[in-house]
């Protein structure tokens, strides 16, 4: 790519003039390519904020552009130090020029892509040099965007100042001319409705951001036994009890219904007949747990069924009520089928 | 087209107006393949291409070269962007009001689709805003996806489930990229790469991938507009973002936001840059185009075979002109060797990642995907060896309901427009003076992907997953079909095009927002598409039972698409349950959800041997009484087979 050489002095005219330390200040700024400095800006202290450990939505506002903006539109800017030129023909074809300098729909998107491929290579060089954590990852992007935007503002400044690239202008931001073409809503009552309707919008994301989600309610239970190595686990259960020995079994019961719960537990013992109809029926325990939501509560119980036979299941009843009646339906049950044999009969 | 070219074809007299015709002949043959299969595609393609191709026909053979551009009032347009931000935020109260995407969000993103398409289509060229039509689209893309992402508990999807929670959890665990030691990531690690550093930066793999990955996917459209501006007017260029925007498969993917998400936006900045170098000479774009390139194969592997084709056809395409084109056309030796470099550097970059790539076998990736290729084609491709690899299918399960049948017309009316603006597009491009290798690398490009999409799957080879390359397929269409209307609008009457217009603007987002696909979340069709994304209950379900029931090598059952999560988060060794008459074949637990009494979920029976929906099996033919049933929330329950009953009561 071919550029000329330009001076590196800027041609605005405000810094030619004066003397002294405050319009030697203006002088500088006023060679000071905004967007890069922005960029400068905006990295490191999205830096210095991600490494103090903010949580949301300050982590979010600021993370979302370190990561995806900052690094390649400084690379961007290393690619293209040229200004844009604004394009009005139709189609480009064969018999014309090439297309003109991409326009900043181009380069935005390509500043994403890039952000991108960046961010993955710096993850990657960590993680040959050293751990992929929260400090390396933020200095390291931090770092290479940086260098970009020192070799994108040293390449601009080898151009005419007229033919650098510079969106928002040199020393006073200037965003007519990144949003010039952009605007074109015409009367100022479209204007209004317009911003009253983004306005709307960013009020609607804003609020549906920072409040919590629709969650949807439930409880979990189930049923637990000991395993070899002590701990309770969701199978190897006893298939025969003996009448008169008890036998340890654990129920678990979750609280996900966004209110305190008093759950009564019921643990029901029956002696199912061939048909499936139930025979006998014997409620051997009940018990009270009170969970908060989000907490969850393994009650170990002691069951002694004395209902003999071979087709008997132990129920555990969970409602969501502190006093059930026998006539309620409980909201959960789980089962377990267990034969229930008397070594003293026949 | 009167000048000489290094494509004598193209230089043909009426070639465009030939191809029309063979174009409405070929439609009519292949309708007859409607005879042989009820594939919904076999009527959808041939009448979209017999349509379009009559289209461009009848507009070419106008005498009159009258044409008079259809407009709306300027006050009409003035309002229409607030109209598009005030339903983006109606969608999101609703959204969030409703828990998740109900009717009227999807005709809220319809109404957004509907009404940016009628300011591109319809404004006077001294009302035109362009880029005010592409802030639109950027923000309503980003919106939509977003939203639904946000108020969808877990993931959207089913290969994130590993991708998030497995990968990109384990990198952060670890520290290192040593979580995907032994996956077929190994050699691809940009996408989880990405997604730990956003983990670390906004403190979970979730919120990570969904803030960084989930905004560059649509945000990417932008470089659909930087794409066509270079070929066409702003009006169209604006057109084809909006049309790409509201794909029903570009949506997907800013949905399940894997791999191919990533390769898709690597895709379509080579795909800008490819462009460029067909009109242009610049050194930098080389750069980027070997960037995007080479962070394709480290990305994705699909994605990188359908970038290797549509470089390779650049790079002949290039070079061809180089040798036989005019010389004023000709492109510079510079940009010939530099597309032709990228194209050879990355292919041997690719052959030597694949080659260390781990599969599941022992052999490599390389080895492996060509065995696979090599197998499909031999053992199992076979004319109308059909199993709706192209995407949406009129068969397979049992339908719930008589109107099923008409969905998946309705579904692939938005394709069917975009094929038809991308056809007259097509044929338009060989009328028009474009570089000779823009034309071929544009119009081979496509026809290679479209033949791959829905030509391979015609004779059963699906191993080249040819549902991941529609989106990639889209954006050239989108442009293509942009062209396509730009054309129109220079040779059609007043009367024809302000009727293509409103059909396009009316038609064609309604149409995309609600196929399966794009509502992967939450589907339109709900009686006729599984849900791919989980209830609170249904999440909770899968965490407990795996810290309860040892997942070691440990099998487990139940309905599809609910399995793969058990898999995916669970670490079981996950199945589609399946059933007799007394109930399931197979002593491994199953788990049973409220969904499979009322959502299309997939079982399978034993007599006979098929796949049927979920709701025509009852209950207790799942979890039959006779089990143990040792896990219960007020959604998901989990029976396990007991030698106490044997089975029966």
């Amino acid at each position: 790519m071919s550029e000329p050489r330009g001076p590196d002095t800027p041609a605005d005219p405000a810094a030619s003039d004066g003397s002294g330390l405050a319009v030697g200040v203006r002088r500088w700024v006023a060679t000071i390519e905004t967007d890069l400095a922005a960029v400068a800006v905006g990295v490191v202290g999205s830096a210095s904020v991600l490494l103090s450990g903010v949580d949301a939505p300050v982590s979010w506002i600021v993370g979302v552009p370190f990561l995806l903006f900052w690094p390649g539109y400084a690379t961007v800017s290393v690619l293209l130090p040229m200004a844009v030129q604004i394009d009005t023909r139709p189609s480009v074809t064969a018999d014309q020029a090439g297309p003109p300098s991409p326009g900043w729909p181009a380069r935005l998107g390509l500043s994403l892509l890039l952000s991108m491929i960046v961010v993955a290579i710096v993850g990657i060089g960590i993680d040959r040099v050293a751990s992929i954590r929260l400090g390396p990852a933020v200095v390291a992007i931090s770092v290479v965007t940086v260098v970009g935007v020192v070799v994108a503002a040293y390449r601009r400044r080898r151009l005419p100042p007229a033919a650098r690239a510079a969106p928002l202008g040199t020393g006073r931001p200037r965003v007519g001319s990144v949003t010039s073409g952009a605007g074109a809503v015409r009367s100022s009552r479209h204007r209004w409705t317009l911003v009253l309707a983004v306005v709307l919008l960013v009020g609607t994301a804003s609020f549906v951001a920072v409040t919590p989600a629709y969650e949807s309610s439930y409880t979990e239970s189930y049923l637990l036994t000991e395993n070899d190595t002590g701990s309770l686990v969701a199978e190897g259960y006893p298939t025969t009890v003996v009448v008169g020995e008890s036998q340890l079994l654990a129920v678990g019961v979750e609280n996900h219904e966004h209110r305190p719960i008093t759950y009564t537990v019921d643990l029901v013992v029956e002696r199912v007949g061939p048909n499936g109809s139930v025979v006998d029926q014997q409620r051997v325990d009940r018990f009270r747990v009170e969970l908060a939501h989000g907490e969850r509560s393994i009650a170990e119980r002691q069951v002694n069924p004395t209902l003999e036979g071979d087709t008997v299941r132990i129920e555990a009843r969970v409602y969501k009520s502190t006093t059930p009646s026998t006539a309620d339906e409980p909201d959960q049950t789980t089962r377990l089928w267990i034969e229930v044999v008397d070594p003293t009969s026949g | 087209m009167s000048h000489q070219n290094a494509f004598p074809w193209l230089s043909t007299d009426h070639l465009d107006t030939t191809l029309a015709k063979v174009g409405i002949l070929a439609s009519v043959l292949l309708l007859s393949l409607r005879l042989f299969s009820t594939q919904v595609l076999f009527v959808v393609i041939p009448v979209t291409t017999g349509l379009a191709c009559t289209l461009y026909f009848g507009i070419h053979r106008r005498q009159t070269t009258d044409t008079e551009y259809p407009t709306l009032p300027r006050w009409m347009i003035d309002v229409l962007p607030a109209v598009v931000v005030v339903s983006l935020a109606a969608l999101v109260g609703t959204m969030y009001v409703a828990g998740g995407r109900s009717p009227s969000s999807y005709v809220l993103a319809g109404t957004v689709g509907t009404a940016i398409l009628i300011q591109a289509l319809l404004a006077d060229e001294s009302d035109l805003s362009p880029s005010l039509i592409v802030i639109q689209v950027a923000v309503s893309a980003v919106v939509i996806r977003l939203s639904v992402l946000f108020v969808t508990p877990g993931f959207v999807g089913v290969d994130i489930w590993t991708h998030v929670p497995v990968f990109i959890d384990g990198i952060v665990d670890a520290g290192s990229l040593s979580a995907l030691a032994d996956s077929k990531y190994r050699m691809a690690p940009f996408y989880h790469t990405i997604g730990a550093l956003a983990a670390l930066v906004f403190g979970s793999a979730r919120l990570g991938v969904y803030l960084s990955l989930g905004v560059v996917v649509p945000l990417s459209v932008l470089l659909v507009y930087a794409t066509g501006v270079m070929i066409v007017s702003p009006r169209w260029a604006a057109v084809a973002t909006t049309l790409f925007a509201f794909a029903d498969q570009y949506i997907r993917w800013g949905l399940h936001i894997i791999p191919t998400s990533l390769g898709l936006v690597f895709f379509l900045g080579a795909v800008y840059c490819v462009t460029r170098l067909c009109v242009t000479n610049e050194r930098w774009v080389i750069a980027v185009l070997t960037a995007s390139s080479l962070a394709t194969v480290f990305t994705h592997q699909v994605s990188t075979v359908i970038l290797l084709i549509v470089l390779g056809i650049a790079a002949g395409a290039l070079t061809w002109a180089r040798l036989l084109d005019r010389p004023t056309l000709r492109p510079t030796r510079g940009t010939v060797a530099g597309v032709v470099g990228v194209f050879v550097g990355t292919l041997l970059v690719t052959g030597v990642s694949w080659s260390v790539t781990p599969w599941y076998a022992d052999e490599p990736f390389l080895y492996e995907i060509l065995d696979t290729l090599r197998t499909t084609v031999i053992e199992e491709a076979g004319f109308l060896a059909l199993a709706g690899g192209g995407g949406r299918s009129a068969g397979g399960t049992e339908s719930v309901g008589q109107v099923a049948g008409l969905i998946p017309f309705l579904e692939w009316l938005g394709f069917a427009l975009l094929l038809a603006t991308g056809i007259v597009g097509g044929l338009a491009m060989l009328r028009t003076d474009h570089p000779s290798s823009l034309t071929v690398t544009y119009l081979a490009s496509t026809v290679t992907m479209f033949v791959a999409v829905f030509g391979l799957s015609l004779f059963g080879v699906r191993a080249i997953l040819p549902g991941r390359w529609m989106a990639f397929m889209y954006a050239l269409l989108a442009i293509l079909g942009a062209m396509g209307l730009a054309n129109l609008s220079e040779a059609a009457s007043k009367r024809v095009l302000l009727a293509v217009f409103v059909v396009l603007a009316l038609s064609y987002p309604m149409s995309m927002v609600v196929t399966e696909k794009a509502t992967l979340d939450s589907p339109a069709f709900e009686e006729t598409h599984a849900r791919f994304s989980y209830t609170d209950a249904e999440i909770a379900a899968v965490e407990t039972i795996s810290g309860i029931y040892p997942s070691e090598e440990t099998d487990i059952d139940s309905d599809h698409p609910y399995r793969t999560v058990f898999g995916q988060l669970g670490g079981y060794t996950a199945w589609t349950a399946e059933v007799d008459e007394s109930g399931p074949t197979r002593d491994h637990p199953v788990i049973r959800r409220v969904y499979q009494s009322h959502g299309p979920a997939v079982v399978h029976t034993t007599d006979p041997s098929r796949s049927v929906l979920a709701p025509t099996v009852s209950a207790d033919r799942l979890c039959p009484p006779a089990r143990n049933k040792v896990y219960a929330n007020d959604e998901v329950s989990m029976c396990t087979s007991t030698s106490v009953t044997g089975g029966a009561v």
